[in-house]
């Protein structure tokens, strides 16, 4: 069975596009669009990883990270902010809150995911 | 406002633009081509899409101007031969906001701090009606070939106080290292 992904973000675009990207190397990817449906899915789901966007209205990828942090809910995932922010400051407050890396936006989909299997397989597909 | 400061915004858009089409663009053809900007309530593609980056003494409209066969982005997923037209424009709000943010983030490297609007959709009629960019003294235009159409990236900024471009004189035009498709790990 392959790696389980999540990836948050407003944008549909941007979701679909990494979604292809990642499903094409064998992860089974699940969407959120908003923080608050990121931490209603960790709840009832486990994953490998977590790509969180930044800018998203209601509540921003800090603020979901600060919430399963609270909720002690991502479980073993690894959760890396994926934005075009790139303030020292948010990046030390993610560090603190147990984020595993920042992806700067625009960013190639494919080294992403490339990254990706990296990361969880050690180059393996997933 | 001070020749400098435009030319330093003007460049910084560029940066921006450059940086966001070099990295997510997957057309055949990105060339990027300096471009006279439209005239307020001149549509030159029949959609657009726009978002703004503003604070108290500096604020940035960014417009993308597209047609149906303005492909800067393949779709990967379903119907990648087939976009329909909400795609395409899903796909340009999300340059746009790209684009945007990058820009939000060159600026703010050097100390101006700013928000970000998410981006808009608006088509040949609504821009006639309502243009955006009145108000906003200066400008610049890039145009970019996008597969079989083009887009043009446009920018009108309206600086007020001497803050800014005191912060971007200072700092002036040396380019900071290009962090955007970086991954860093904790």
């Amino acid at each position: 069975m392959g790696h389980s992904v999540l990836i948050v973000d407003d944008s549909e675009f941007a979701r679909a596009d990494l979604k292809a990207v990642l499903e094409e190397k064998g992860f089974q990817v699940l969407e959120a669009d908003t923080g608050a449906e990121c931490c209603d899915m960790v709840k009832n789901n486990s994953f490998d990883a977590i790509f969180l966007d930044y800018n998203m209205p209601v509540m921003n990828g800090m603020d979901a990270l600060k919430r399963m942090a609270n909720e002690n809910s991502r479980g073993s995932a690894l959760v890396f902010m994926m934005t075009t922010e790139t303030n020292p400051d948010l990046k030390n407050l993610g560090k603190q809150l147990g984020l595993n890396g920042w992806i700067v936006k625009p960013v190639d989909i494919n080294q992403v995911a490339q990254f990706l299997v990296q990361k969880l397989t050690g180059g393996q597909v997933a | 406002m001070a020749e400098g400061t435009q030319t330093i915004i003007a460049s910084l858009c560029k940066r921006a633009l450059e940086s966001t089409v070099g990295h997510i663009a997957r057309s055949s053809a990105t060339a990027i081509h300096e471009s006279k900007p439209p005239r307020v309530g001149e549509m030159p593609l029949p959609n657009c899409v726009y978002a703004l980056v503003s604070g108290d003494q500096l604020k940035i409209l960014v417009k993308l101007h597209f047609s149906g066969r303005s492909k800067l982005l393949l779709q990967r997923s379903e119907n990648a031969g087939n976009r329909s037209a909400y795609q395409n424009e899903t796909a340009f709000r999300e340059v746009c906001n790209v684009l945007a943010g990058r820009l939000k983030s060159e600026l703010s490297e050097r100390g101006l701090v700013l928000g970000q609007s998410l981006p808009v959709a608006v088509d040949a009629l609504d821009e006639i009606l309502n243009p955006v960019q009145v108000g906003y003294s200066d400008e610049a235009a890039w145009r970019i070939e996008a597969g079989d159409g083009v887009v043009l990236a446009t920018f009108h900024w309206q600086v007020s106080g001497d803050d800014v471009g005191q912060a971007l004189q200072r700092v002036g035009q040396s380019p900071t290292s290009d962090s955007s498709g970086s991954i860093e790990l904790f």
